[in-house]
Protein backbone atom coordinates (compact mmCIF):
# COMPACT_ATOMS: atom_id res chain seq x y z
CA UNK A 1 0.00 0.00 0.00
CA UNK A 2 1.30 3.47 -0.80
CA UNK A 3 2.12 5.79 2.08
CA UNK A 4 -0.47 8.23 0.81
CA UNK A 5 -3.25 5.68 0.72
CA UNK A 6 -2.19 4.45 4.14
CA UNK A 7 -2.40 8.05 5.37
CA UNK A 8 -5.90 8.33 3.95
CA UNK A 9 -6.90 5.01 5.53
CA UNK A 10 -5.56 6.00 8.94
CA UNK A 11 -7.13 9.44 8.83
CA UNK A 12 -10.58 8.37 7.66
CA UNK A 13 -10.40 5.64 10.31
CA UNK A 14 -9.77 8.30 12.95
CA UNK A 15 -12.80 10.28 11.71
CA UNK A 16 -15.03 7.21 11.55
CA UNK A 17 -14.09 6.16 15.08
CA UNK A 18 -15.00 9.64 16.29
CA UNK A 19 -18.23 9.76 14.27
CA UNK A 20 -17.10 12.80 12.32
CA UNK A 21 -18.73 13.39 8.91
CA UNK A 22 -16.12 14.20 6.34
CA UNK A 23 -15.42 14.34 2.64
CA UNK A 24 -12.23 14.26 0.62
CA UNK A 25 -11.87 17.49 -1.34
CA UNK A 26 -9.28 19.01 -3.69
CA UNK A 27 -6.81 17.05 -5.78
CA UNK A 28 -7.75 13.65 -4.33
CA UNK A 29 -11.37 14.13 -5.38
CA UNK A 30 -10.37 15.14 -8.90
CA UNK A 31 -9.58 11.70 -10.41
CA UNK A 32 -13.13 10.58 -9.68
CA UNK A 33 -14.67 13.38 -11.75
CA UNK A 34 -12.06 15.00 -13.97
CA UNK A 35 -8.47 14.67 -15.06
CA UNK A 36 -5.70 12.78 -13.34
CA UNK A 37 -2.82 14.91 -12.12
CA UNK A 38 -0.23 14.34 -9.45
CA UNK A 39 -0.46 16.09 -6.11
CA UNK A 40 0.68 15.48 -2.58
CA UNK A 41 -1.95 17.75 -1.05
CA UNK A 42 -4.41 15.54 0.75
CA UNK A 43 -7.37 17.75 1.76
CA UNK A 44 -10.25 16.58 3.89
CA UNK A 45 -13.23 18.68 5.00
CA UNK A 46 -14.77 17.78 8.36
CA UNK A 47 -18.22 18.74 9.63
CA UNK A 48 -17.54 19.68 13.23
CA UNK A 49 -18.23 22.62 15.52
CA UNK A 50 -15.44 24.54 17.27
CA UNK A 51 -15.41 22.50 20.47
CA UNK A 52 -15.67 19.22 18.55
CA UNK A 53 -12.77 20.30 16.39
CA UNK A 54 -10.58 20.95 19.41
CA UNK A 55 -11.54 17.57 20.80
CA UNK A 56 -10.78 15.92 17.44
CA UNK A 57 -7.34 17.54 17.45
CA UNK A 58 -6.67 16.12 20.93
CA UNK A 59 -7.76 12.63 19.93
CA UNK A 60 -5.68 12.82 16.78
CA UNK A 61 -2.61 13.70 18.82
CA UNK A 62 -3.22 10.64 20.97
CA UNK A 63 -3.33 8.67 17.72
CA UNK A 64 0.08 9.78 16.51
CA UNK A 65 -0.71 13.03 14.68
CA UNK A 66 0.95 16.36 15.21
CA UNK A 67 -1.59 19.14 14.64
CA UNK A 68 -0.67 22.66 13.60
CA UNK A 69 -2.76 25.61 12.47
CA UNK A 70 -2.55 26.61 8.82
CA UNK A 71 -2.92 30.03 7.31
CA UNK A 72 -5.26 32.35 9.21
CA UNK A 73 -6.79 33.28 5.83
CA UNK A 74 -7.58 29.66 4.99
CA UNK A 75 -9.15 28.03 8.01
CA UNK A 76 -7.52 24.63 7.97
CA UNK A 77 -5.25 22.63 10.22
CA UNK A 78 -2.38 20.46 9.15
CA UNK A 79 -2.36 16.99 10.65
CA UNK A 80 1.06 15.42 10.34
CA UNK A 81 0.75 11.65 10.48
CA UNK A 82 3.92 10.70 12.31
CA UNK A 83 3.45 7.05 11.34
CA UNK A 84 3.47 7.60 7.56
CA UNK A 85 5.20 10.99 7.47
CA UNK A 86 2.51 12.49 5.24
CA UNK A 87 0.37 15.52 6.04
CA UNK A 88 -3.38 15.97 5.80
CA UNK A 89 -4.94 19.40 5.42
CA UNK A 90 -8.12 19.39 7.46
CA UNK A 91 -10.69 21.99 6.48
CA UNK A 92 -13.65 23.11 8.51
CA UNK A 93 -14.84 25.67 6.02
CA UNK A 94 -13.87 24.78 2.47
CA UNK A 95 -13.87 27.88 0.27
CA UNK A 96 -17.29 28.75 -1.06
CA UNK A 97 -18.98 25.74 0.48
CA UNK A 98 -21.90 25.95 2.82
CA UNK A 99 -21.57 22.89 5.02
CA UNK A 100 -25.10 21.70 5.39
CA UNK A 101 -27.22 18.58 5.11
CA UNK A 102 -27.34 18.96 1.34
CA UNK A 103 -23.54 19.03 1.02
CA UNK A 104 -23.30 15.86 3.07
CA UNK A 105 -26.18 14.19 1.26
CA UNK A 106 -24.53 14.82 -2.08
CA UNK A 107 -21.05 13.58 -1.23
CA UNK A 108 -20.24 10.29 -2.88
CA UNK A 109 -18.89 7.06 -1.54
CA UNK A 110 -16.05 5.42 -3.43
CA UNK A 111 -14.09 2.29 -2.73
CA UNK A 112 -10.38 2.40 -3.31
CA UNK A 113 -8.47 -0.83 -2.84
CA UNK A 114 -10.89 -1.94 -0.15
CA UNK A 115 -10.98 1.47 1.50
CA UNK A 116 -14.38 3.19 1.45
CA UNK A 117 -14.09 6.98 1.39
CA UNK A 118 -16.52 9.89 1.17
CA UNK A 119 -15.72 12.32 -1.61
CA UNK A 120 -17.17 15.78 -2.15
CA UNK A 121 -19.81 15.93 -4.90
CA UNK A 122 -18.57 17.13 -8.30
CA UNK A 123 -20.83 20.18 -8.07
CA UNK A 124 -19.37 21.27 -4.72
CA UNK A 125 -15.91 20.43 -6.03
CA UNK A 126 -16.38 22.90 -8.88
CA UNK A 127 -17.63 25.62 -6.55
CA UNK A 128 -14.88 25.25 -3.97
CA UNK A 129 -12.20 25.29 -6.68
CA UNK A 130 -13.53 28.51 -8.17
CA UNK A 131 -14.19 30.19 -4.82
CA UNK A 132 -10.60 29.92 -3.63
CA UNK A 133 -9.27 33.38 -2.80
CA UNK A 134 -6.00 32.37 -4.45
CA UNK A 135 -7.62 30.62 -7.43
CA UNK A 136 -4.98 29.63 -9.97
CA UNK A 137 -4.93 28.55 -13.60
CA UNK A 138 -4.61 24.99 -12.32
CA UNK A 139 -7.87 25.30 -10.37
CA UNK A 140 -9.62 26.49 -13.50
CA UNK A 141 -8.12 23.63 -15.48
CA UNK A 142 -9.39 21.20 -12.83
CA UNK A 143 -12.87 22.68 -13.15
CA UNK A 144 -12.73 22.51 -16.92
CA UNK A 145 -11.75 18.85 -16.74
CA UNK A 146 -14.71 18.08 -14.44
CA UNK A 147 -17.09 19.89 -16.78
CA UNK A 148 -15.66 17.91 -19.69
CA UNK A 149 -15.71 14.49 -18.06
CA UNK A 150 -18.72 14.74 -15.75
CA UNK A 151 -20.67 17.64 -17.24
CA UNK A 152 -23.55 15.49 -18.42
CA UNK A 153 -23.97 13.96 -14.96
CA UNK A 154 -23.86 17.22 -13.02
CA UNK A 155 -26.94 18.56 -11.29
CA UNK A 156 -26.75 21.94 -12.95
CA UNK A 157 -29.62 23.36 -10.96
CA UNK A 158 -27.86 22.65 -7.69
CA UNK A 159 -24.53 23.76 -9.13
CA UNK A 160 -26.01 27.06 -10.22
CA UNK A 161 -27.52 27.77 -6.81
CA UNK A 162 -24.27 26.96 -5.03
CA UNK A 163 -22.15 28.84 -7.55
CA UNK A 164 -24.35 31.91 -7.27
CA UNK A 165 -24.16 31.79 -3.49
CA UNK A 166 -20.38 31.67 -3.75
CA UNK A 167 -20.47 34.35 -6.47
CA UNK A 168 -18.62 32.20 -8.98
CA UNK A 169 -21.44 31.49 -11.43
CA UNK A 170 -20.09 34.09 -13.87
CA UNK A 171 -16.59 32.64 -13.98
CA UNK A 172 -18.04 29.13 -14.22
CA UNK A 173 -20.06 30.12 -17.27
CA UNK A 174 -16.95 31.65 -18.80
CA UNK A 175 -14.90 28.48 -18.27
CA UNK A 176 -17.73 26.30 -19.53
CA UNK A 177 -18.03 28.36 -22.68
CA UNK A 178 -14.31 28.28 -23.57
CA UNK A 179 -12.64 26.01 -26.18
CA UNK B 1 -27.12 37.78 -1.95
CA UNK B 2 -24.56 40.23 -3.20
CA UNK B 3 -21.72 41.16 -0.88
CA UNK B 4 -20.57 44.73 -0.71
CA UNK B 5 -24.01 46.24 -0.39
CA UNK B 6 -25.34 47.64 2.82
CA UNK B 7 -28.58 45.78 2.31
CA UNK B 8 -29.28 42.10 2.19
CA UNK B 9 -31.11 41.30 -0.97
CA UNK B 10 -33.35 38.31 -0.65
CA UNK B 11 -36.43 37.14 -2.43
CA UNK B 12 -39.68 35.60 -1.32
CA UNK B 13 -39.68 31.86 -0.80
CA UNK B 14 -40.17 29.97 -4.02
CA UNK B 15 -38.70 32.75 -6.14
CA UNK B 16 -35.61 31.43 -7.92
CA UNK B 17 -34.37 34.84 -8.95
CA UNK B 18 -30.63 34.87 -9.23
CA UNK B 19 -28.15 37.66 -8.89
CA UNK B 20 -27.61 37.42 -12.64
CA UNK B 21 -31.35 37.68 -13.37
CA UNK B 22 -31.62 40.69 -11.10
CA UNK B 23 -28.71 42.37 -12.84
CA UNK B 24 -30.13 41.56 -16.25
CA UNK B 25 -33.50 43.11 -15.44
CA UNK B 26 -31.95 46.16 -13.80
CA UNK B 27 -29.63 46.69 -16.76
CA UNK B 28 -32.52 46.45 -19.20
CA UNK B 29 -34.57 48.98 -17.23
CA UNK B 30 -31.59 51.28 -16.75
CA UNK B 31 -30.76 51.33 -20.43
CA UNK B 32 -34.27 52.53 -21.30
CA UNK B 33 -37.18 53.38 -19.06
CA UNK B 34 -39.87 50.97 -20.08
CA UNK B 35 -42.98 49.15 -19.02
CA UNK B 36 -43.26 45.46 -18.23
CA UNK B 37 -44.36 44.59 -21.76
CA UNK B 38 -41.23 46.11 -23.28
CA UNK B 39 -39.15 44.51 -20.57
CA UNK B 40 -40.42 41.05 -21.50
CA UNK B 41 -39.36 41.73 -25.08
CA UNK B 42 -35.97 43.14 -24.12
CA UNK B 43 -35.03 40.29 -21.78
CA UNK B 44 -36.75 37.52 -23.75
CA UNK B 45 -38.29 36.09 -20.60
CA UNK B 46 -41.76 34.70 -20.03
CA UNK B 47 -44.21 37.47 -19.23
CA UNK B 48 -45.56 35.88 -16.04
CA UNK B 49 -42.05 35.28 -14.73
CA UNK B 50 -41.07 38.84 -15.60
CA UNK B 51 -44.07 40.26 -13.76
CA UNK B 52 -43.08 38.24 -10.68
CA UNK B 53 -39.48 39.45 -10.95
CA UNK B 54 -40.62 43.04 -11.27
CA UNK B 55 -42.78 42.66 -8.14
CA UNK B 56 -39.85 41.17 -6.25
CA UNK B 57 -37.47 43.93 -7.34
CA UNK B 58 -39.99 46.59 -6.44
CA UNK B 59 -40.48 45.02 -3.02
CA UNK B 60 -36.72 45.13 -2.53
CA UNK B 61 -36.60 48.79 -3.45
CA UNK B 62 -34.36 48.19 -6.45
CA UNK B 63 -36.87 49.55 -8.94
CA UNK B 64 -39.83 51.86 -8.81
CA UNK B 65 -42.60 52.65 -11.24
CA UNK B 66 -43.88 56.03 -12.32
CA UNK B 67 -47.12 56.81 -14.07
CA UNK B 68 -46.44 58.70 -17.27
CA UNK B 69 -48.97 60.26 -19.53
CA UNK B 70 -48.48 59.42 -23.19
CA UNK B 71 -49.77 61.26 -26.22
CA UNK B 72 -53.03 59.37 -26.42
CA UNK B 73 -54.78 56.83 -24.24
CA UNK B 74 -54.34 55.99 -20.59
CA UNK B 75 -51.16 56.94 -18.69
CA UNK B 76 -48.77 53.98 -18.46
CA UNK B 77 -46.49 52.69 -15.71
CA UNK B 78 -42.83 53.07 -16.57
CA UNK B 79 -40.15 51.33 -14.56
CA UNK B 80 -36.96 53.01 -13.37
CA UNK B 81 -33.96 51.84 -11.37
CA UNK B 82 -33.71 53.37 -7.89
CA UNK B 83 -30.42 54.60 -6.36
CA UNK B 84 -30.31 51.31 -4.44
CA UNK B 85 -30.71 49.42 -7.70
CA UNK B 86 -27.84 51.41 -9.21
CA UNK B 87 -25.72 50.54 -6.18
CA UNK B 88 -26.61 46.88 -6.74
CA UNK B 89 -25.53 47.06 -10.38
CA UNK B 90 -22.25 48.75 -9.50
CA UNK B 91 -21.46 46.06 -6.92
CA UNK B 92 -22.42 43.39 -9.44
CA UNK B 93 -20.05 44.84 -12.07
CA UNK B 94 -17.18 45.01 -9.57
CA UNK B 95 -17.67 41.37 -8.59
CA UNK B 96 -18.28 40.09 -12.08
CA UNK B 97 -15.04 41.35 -13.57
CA UNK B 98 -12.98 38.35 -12.56
CA UNK B 99 -10.31 37.60 -15.10
CA UNK B 100 -9.73 34.05 -16.12
CA UNK B 101 -6.31 32.83 -14.97
CA UNK B 102 -6.00 29.90 -17.35
CA UNK B 103 -5.13 30.43 -20.99
CA UNK B 104 -7.09 28.90 -23.85
CA UNK B 105 -4.25 26.42 -24.31
CA UNK B 106 -4.35 25.38 -20.66
CA UNK B 107 -8.10 24.85 -20.78
CA UNK B 108 -7.71 22.81 -23.97
CA UNK B 109 -5.09 20.69 -22.21
CA UNK B 110 -7.49 20.14 -19.30
CA UNK B 111 -10.16 18.98 -21.74
CA UNK B 112 -7.73 16.53 -23.36
CA UNK B 113 -6.67 15.21 -19.95
CA UNK B 114 -10.29 14.78 -18.90
CA UNK B 115 -11.12 12.93 -22.10
CA UNK B 116 -8.17 10.62 -21.54
CA UNK B 117 -9.31 9.96 -17.95
CA UNK B 118 -12.81 9.28 -19.29
CA UNK B 119 -11.43 6.79 -21.83
CA UNK B 120 -9.45 5.07 -19.08
CA UNK B 121 -12.57 4.78 -16.91
CA UNK B 122 -14.54 3.43 -19.87
CA UNK B 123 -11.89 0.72 -20.31
CA UNK B 124 -12.32 -0.29 -16.70
CA UNK B 125 -9.22 1.45 -15.34
CA UNK B 126 -9.58 2.69 -11.76
CA UNK B 127 -8.74 6.36 -12.19
CA UNK B 128 -8.03 6.90 -8.50
CA UNK B 129 -5.57 4.05 -8.56
CA UNK B 130 -3.97 5.55 -11.68
CA UNK B 131 -3.74 8.82 -9.76
CA UNK B 132 -2.02 7.12 -6.81
CA UNK B 133 0.41 5.38 -9.18
CA UNK B 134 1.13 8.69 -10.86
CA UNK B 135 1.79 10.25 -7.47
CA UNK B 136 4.11 7.37 -6.56
CA UNK B 137 5.93 7.74 -9.88
CA UNK B 138 6.39 11.48 -9.42
CA UNK B 139 7.68 10.96 -5.88
CA UNK B 140 10.07 8.25 -7.06
CA UNK B 141 11.29 10.51 -9.85
CA UNK B 142 11.92 13.20 -7.26
CA UNK B 143 14.17 10.84 -5.34
CA UNK B 144 15.92 9.39 -8.40
CA UNK B 145 19.57 10.18 -8.80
Amino acid sequence: MSGLLDTLRRFTGLLDRNHVDYMVIGGYALPFYGRIRATLDLDVAVAVEDDEFRSLCSRAEEDGYRVSLGSPLNPYCIYLDTVTGFEVEVWRRPDGIRWDGETLRRRRRFSVEGLGIWVMSPEDFVVTKLARPDRSAQDEMDVKSVLERSGADLDWRYLRVRAENAQVWGILQTINGRT
Amino acid sequence: MLRGLNVIISFPKGNNMSVESTAQILTAIQSRSQGVKELVKATQRRSQATVQLVHALRAQGLIASERKAGGRGRPRDVLRVTPLGIEYLEAYSRLRVVPLRATEGELRKAVEDARYAGRLAARGVDTFRAFMELNAFVRAAGHAT
